[in-house]
């Protein structure tokens, strides 16, 4: 087992380094002029040049290929890249470009607003699914069965934009029975939360059955059938262990969804949280925030994949082996 | 196949609908049944009457022109996006899933990394690069930019599937047989694995595009979409101020055309799947991930 | 009655919503409530974007600079602020002298020994201004610095390279309270440089005791003190017991003693206690609150324009019965669709230019986006201006269809055939912008061009000019900084090919030739008559289109009096002048009229 983890966590360094690469390419390739943006309309170019050097723009890339030449190893890594990587491993998140403020600070403030809605939905979103696939294996071949497929496919087939939009619209504009906008703790969140459970529910229903149901046709199910467990002992105890594996492997590698998985319901309803924080980022080109949540997003994501691989090793021995 | 796209049954039905939505896509780019969106039909904000069925827009402009029109941009989106995920899904699935060893590993590696990186993030950061760029003298603003973005992220999925497949071909005994017979692994993927994968790739397809029909409109709502024709995505980023105003023709449009072309889609891959692989009973094929 | 319902509804959850949040039903007698639409992250004044930027706004408050513009005279005219008199200057016009007040103090705060604030010193000053040249404060307002004062750019290099700091002769502290300024080229206008807020004075304590934090513990002269700052929602000022004795003015333009605007003369300033900021992005819930009296004073949203006041721009019954006021002014805001004058096709051919200024439909754009509320310009200078010429109507800067066909075909024989297809950048990629483009393009196609809009994030549109420059570009707007028409001109001037402001590529020597005497000539009556000659030879050649004179309509409740908007100070005024009748506002509050 401990060989299993250990493989597993050296499966995933490189990753790492491939999603490092990848957030910084796409950060630096991005056509933007930082200098310009910040120097305003009167800058001269002397100014704009200062403006880079204060923001360590103006070293190169990845490697000063004439200092590595020269000898001088400490000089030629003294790159974006390799400072990129520095500070993320150090934790040293520097400054938002456009709000000018520590990133961990801000990080720290929208932590409160995103955790009070993604971590309702996303544990809403789990025990619903979990309840509606086993209560679809009882009705499987009924024609509950099919309005239930019939439901889910039309929950999938709403972009979840034009869902929360629309609600808006209508509940909150119209009929008045939540707030439109803001951050008010309480009342102001039920709204976003039913909305995020919806978002994606048809999909994950689908899921859960058609995995419980494979669970049904196996052998061991027969046997306890024949030793007289009853129904639903049968379908929450004895279908579920083994749909673990899959389900864990779908929901854990969801963790960076509690940080930015509500960007559209904090947009539209105007909510300071992560997700905003991160769509207005990108919006801004400030890249150390981006380069940060996007970092924080892929090491949670590593986790929660690695965690569910090992927790299916752990619970099907037939993994390990493999 | 046919059995299931009967006429008079759902799937049928759905299939209809989809085509309906092909047809006013080409009619949009031949130009009927109004060849000019941009032109001023009514007044500004007109709520919706006979004489304009889903009312008017802030410049005058007809909402139902612009959703019917929209439909073009959708489908160029999602079934081209979709082609050229699946096409490199396939691909890189097959090279991956023949060869293994370190050709393997790569396309694991990037597979990995690339399912690592916060998907919408990837996806924005990529289609507002590529919105700067000019290819062969044509500007990528607006839809071909988002077609890239989608294709060049979401063939993760399909080459996943299509490596897996890949593997359990190489195991079977007609593929060595053939190997044994001195085909080379051209011939072999060519003759012998690609039938095998054709019902994979056409299921990839329709969920493809399914998808990407909703990411479409996400992506158009964060302010990538095209300026120079109307696209639902569009509309409804519009429709979010007008909604202030009372204004809600505009979003109702564009709502019920995404979601019907969304859940015939929906319906036809997943009645695509149903007919395709008579081997496994539904319950157990394996739903998407 | 299905309207008037859901609007009792959402209105009452407005009202749970806000009694959710900040606990604030019993608003404070003394205190003004006003609306940012931004969210401002902190308060430093070399960080200070725009005039009407959320952080301009709260740091006005707490902040001071030398120098300010006086509340109630028109055109603008600059007073002593933190100074103590209007600057000496030399004969050669290179050497200021200022004298500061001595009764300025800093608030007290925990940066200080024994936490009690200490009198302003001149030191403090030069300290202020020499962060704004510091390279690794990556200030854009060093611009403005940039060139002109002597050793600064000295200064600001020997940081740059790593060196110690050296010290700037052009700043002297001749003594505790008198600075002296040695320029490098004669710059009459610096004194409006010294009333913006990013060259307001903060103490060095401050800066040491709290070094990255800084930007949330603003330690100032101002007024006003920070009190509490709740991230995303709002900040709560207070008034500072150590502001020194400044009063409401006593003399104003004519009409202002009509309007009720000298009532307060003479009084003590800052009038009110408290001001709370709140942050509020969109326009409809800042408009609802409004209604409900807890914001004091608001811009009119554009789809409630005409609902709200009529033609003349007068309140409608319906709304003076509740007891409001509107406010209408001239705003400094210039917008226009400039041309790159360096593209082959629109460069030379002044008919085309002339073409698409007749083809834009301005009163159309006024009435879609605006609601109908700002003027049509005859000329280039904003109205407010000394140097406006109200009668002045440039025949090029009207919307007539027959003439615009006309001109263009003229430029069709100019060119030598039909005009190509243009393109035209646009600054800012959200719907309205598009609507604008697509607008745009209708325009032109009625008059017989063809255009193709091509939209850019706002920040990135000189960079993307430089790299792939279009026939047009169409930016957010400009306001003015200070009331001298050198802040429209630079952007005109071509210093040699140098400038990198003028993003129009626009050359011409005798318009470089005036704007270099412009430039270094104090306030005499030729100088109106040089901006007069400088603006008409820019409505001659046509290197950018006038759009629209940019009027701001604001309403406020009647408890809000001594409110006089200033084109300087950004929409939420001067506050410190502001007077709030509390009584009358719990009154209402409690019984609002139907």
């Amino acid at each position: 087992m401990k060989r299993f983890i250990i493989r597993r966590l050296l499966a995933a360094v490189p990753v790492l380094l491939g999603v490092l690469l990848l957030t910084f390419a796409l950060s630096r390739v991005l056509p933007d002029d930082f200098a310009a943006r910040r120097g305003g309309e009167h800058a001269s170019a002397e100014m704009l040049a200062d403006l880079r050097w204060a923001h360590g723009l103006d070293k190169p890339l990845f490697v000063e290929w004439d200092r590595l030449f020269a000898g001088n190893f400490a000089a030629a890594f003294d790159s974006q890249f390799f400072a990129h990587c520095r500070r993320l491993f150090t934790l040293d998140f520097g400054r938002s470009w456009s709000a000018l403020r520590p990133v961990s600070h801000m990080l720290l403030e929208g932590l409160g607003p995103s955790l009070a809605i993604t971590v309702p939905v996303m544990l809403a979103s789990v025990a619903i699914s979990l309840v509606l696939g086993i209560l679809a294996v009882f009705v499987w071949r009924t024609s509950w069965d099919r309005w239930l497929l019939g439901a889910c496919t039309l929950n999938m087939s709403i972009p979840g934009v034009a869902l929360i939009l629309t609600a808006q619209y209508f509940v909150a504009f119209e009929w008045g029975w939540a707030p439109v906008h803001g951050w008010a703790g309480g009342r102001g969140l039920v709204l976003p939360v039913v909305l995020g459970v919806l978002i994606g529910l048809g999909a994950d229903v689908r899921f859960c059955r058609a995995v419980l149901l494979k669970e049904m046709r196996e052998d061991f199910m027969r046997t306890a059938l024949a030793k007289g467990v009853g129904g639903w002992r049968l379908c929450a105890v004895h279908a579920l262990r083994p749909a673990l594996g899959p389900l864990l492997a779908r929901w854990l590698p969801r963790l960076p969804f509690l940080l930015t998985g509500a960007l559209f319901l904090e947009r539209i309803f105007g909510i300071p949280g992560l997700g905003g924080m991160m769509a207005d980022a990108i919006a801004a080109r400030d890249f150390p925030v981006i380069n940060v949540m996007t970092f924080i997003a892929a090491m949670l994501h590593l986790f929660g994949q690695s965690l569910a691989d090992v927790l299916s090793a752990w619970m099907e021995p037939r993994i390990r082996i493999s | 196949m046919r059995q299931v796209f009967r006429p008079g049954g759902w799937p049928g039905v759905m299939l209809l609908v989809v085509l309906v939505y092909l047809t006013a896509a080409m009619l949009g780019s031949l130009g009927w049944p109004d060849n000019d969106w941009t032109r001023r039909v009514g007044p500004s904000f007109a709520p919706p009457s006979w004489e304009h069925w889903f009312g008017t827009d802030r410049l005058g402009r007809s909402v139902a022109v612009k959703a019917w029109l929209g439909a073009r941009v959708s489908v160029i989106i999602s079934c081209g996006g979709a082609a050229l995920a699946v096409g490199a899904g396939v691909l890189l699935g097959m090279l991956a899933g023949w060869w293994r060893g370190w050709v393997d590993a790569m396309v694991i590696w990037l597979c990995t990394t690339l399912s690592t990186v916060p998907r919408l993030m990837l996806l924005l950061a990529l289609a507002l690069l590529l919105r700067e760029q000019t290819v062969f003298g044509v500007s990528l603003y607006g839809a071909p930019s988002m077609l890239l973005a989608l294709g060049l992220t979401g063939w993760v999925g399909t080459c996943q599937v299509v490596r897996a497949e890949m593997i359990k071909l190489g195991t079977l005994n007609f593929i060595t047989a053939a190997r044994a017979l001195g085909a080379n692994g051209f011939d072999i993927a060519r003759r012998h694995a690609l039938p095998h994968l054709t019902h994979l790739i056409l299921v990839e397809f329709g969920l493809k595009v399914a998808g990407f029909i909703g990411a479409e409109v996400s992506l158009s709502f964060l302010g990538l979409g095209p300026a120079d024709q109307p696209s639902w995505g569009t509309m409804l980023e519009e429709a979010r101020i007008e909604t202030a105003q009372h204004v809600w023709w505009q979003m109702t449009a564009a709502f019920a055309a995404v979601f019907l072309f969304s859940l015939a889609v929906h319906e036809v891959s997943d009645a695509l799947r149903d007919a395709l692989d008579p081997r496994m009973s539904p319950e157990e094929k394996p739903e998407r991930q | 009655m299905r309207q008037a319902l859901s609007r009792l509804i959402q209105h009452a959850a407005i009202v749970v919503v806000l009694g959710g949040c900040g606990r604030e039903e019993a608003v404070s007698p003394g205190s003004e409530h006003v609306v940012l639409r931004e969210k401002v992250a902190g308060v430093d004044p070399i960080h200070i974007g725009g005039l009407a930027s959320g952080m301009a706004a709260v740091a006005s408050n707490i902040y001071e600079p030398l120098f300010q513009y006086h509340y109630l005279k028109r055109p603008y005219e600059l007073m002593p602020c933190l100074a103590a008199e209007m600057p000496q200057w030399s004969a050669d016009g290179l050497t200021c002298r200022i004298r500061l007040r001595e009764d300025a103090r800093f608030e007290d705060d925990a940066c200080f020994p024994e936490g009690r604030g200490r009198a302003l010193e001149t030191e403090d000053v030069i300290f202020s201004w020499k962060r704004i040249a510091d390279p690794r404060n990556a200030s854009a307002f060093w611009a403005h610095f940039e060139h002109h004062i002597a050793g600064m750019d000295e200064y600001r290099r020997a940081l740059r390279e790593g060196l110690p700091e050296p010290a700037v002769p052009g700043l002297h502290a001749v003594n505790k309270h008198t600075l002296e300024i040695r320029l490098t080229r004669p710059w009459p206008q610096f004194v409006h440089i010294l009333a913006h807020p990013a060259t307001s004075v903060v103490p060095a304590e401050a800066l040491r005791t709290y070094g990255a934090d800084f930007l949330r513990h603003p330690v100032g002269t101002g007024p006003f003190r920070l009190h509490a700052w709740q991230t995303g929602t709002g900040v709560v000022l207070k008034k500072s017991p150590s502001f020194r004795r400044e009063h409401y003015p006593s003399e104003g333009t004519p009409e202002d003693a009509a309007s009720g605007l000298l009532t307060d003369a003479g009084a003590r300033l800052p009038q009110v206690d408290e001001v709370h900021f709140h942050v509020i992005e969109a326009s409809e819930p800042a408009w609802l609150l409004f209604l409900q009296g807890r914001i004091d004073h608001q811009g009119v949203p554009t789809d409630h324009f005409s609902d709200v006041l009529d033609a003349h721009w007068q309140l409608r019954p319906t709304w003076s019965q509740k007891g409001l006021c509107v406010d209408v002014f001239p705003s400094m805001f210039l917008r226009w669709i400039g041309f790159n004058m360096a593209d082959p096709v629109i460069a030379k051919n002044l008919p085309l230019r002339r073409a698409i200024s007749l083809a834009m439909n301005r009163q159309e754009f006024n009435d879609l986006f605006l609601g109908g509320r700002c003027g049509l310009p005859g000329s280039l200078l904003p109205p407010g201006m000394k140097e406006h010429r109200a009668e002045l109507r440039d025949p090029w800067m009207t919307f007539d269809l027959a003439r615009a066909q006309a001109q263009r075909i003229e430029a069709e024989k100019v060119h030598g055939g039909p005009i190509p297809p243009l393109t035209l950048r646009m600054g800012g990629t959200s719907p309205l912008v598009r609507q604008i483009g697509q607008l745009i393009t209708r325009w032109l196609a009625d008059a017989g061009l063809v255009l193709h809009v091509e939209h850019v994030e706002e920040g990135s549109m000189a960079a993307t000019m430089e790299k792939r420059p279009a026939s047009m570009f169409f930016g957010d707007g400009y306001s003015m900084v200070h009331p001298d028409p050198t802040d429209l001109f630079r952007r005109f001037a071509s210093h040699g090919g140098d400038a990198v402001e003028n993003r129009f590529h626009y050359q011409n020597l005798r318009f470089d030739e005036w704007y270099k005497t412009l430039s270094a000539m104090p306030d005499l009556p030729q100088r109106i008559k040089l901006c007069h000659q400088m603006e008409d030879l820019l409505l001659q050649d046509l290197p950018c289109i006038g759009f629209l004179s940019y009027n701001w309509v604001s309403v406020r409740h009647d408890w809000l009096t001594s409110f006089k908007p200033h084109a300087f100070s950004g929409p939420s005024g001067l506050i410190k002048y502001h007077r709030i009748n509390g009584q009358r506002r719990a009154q209402w509050r409690q019984q609002p009229p139907p």
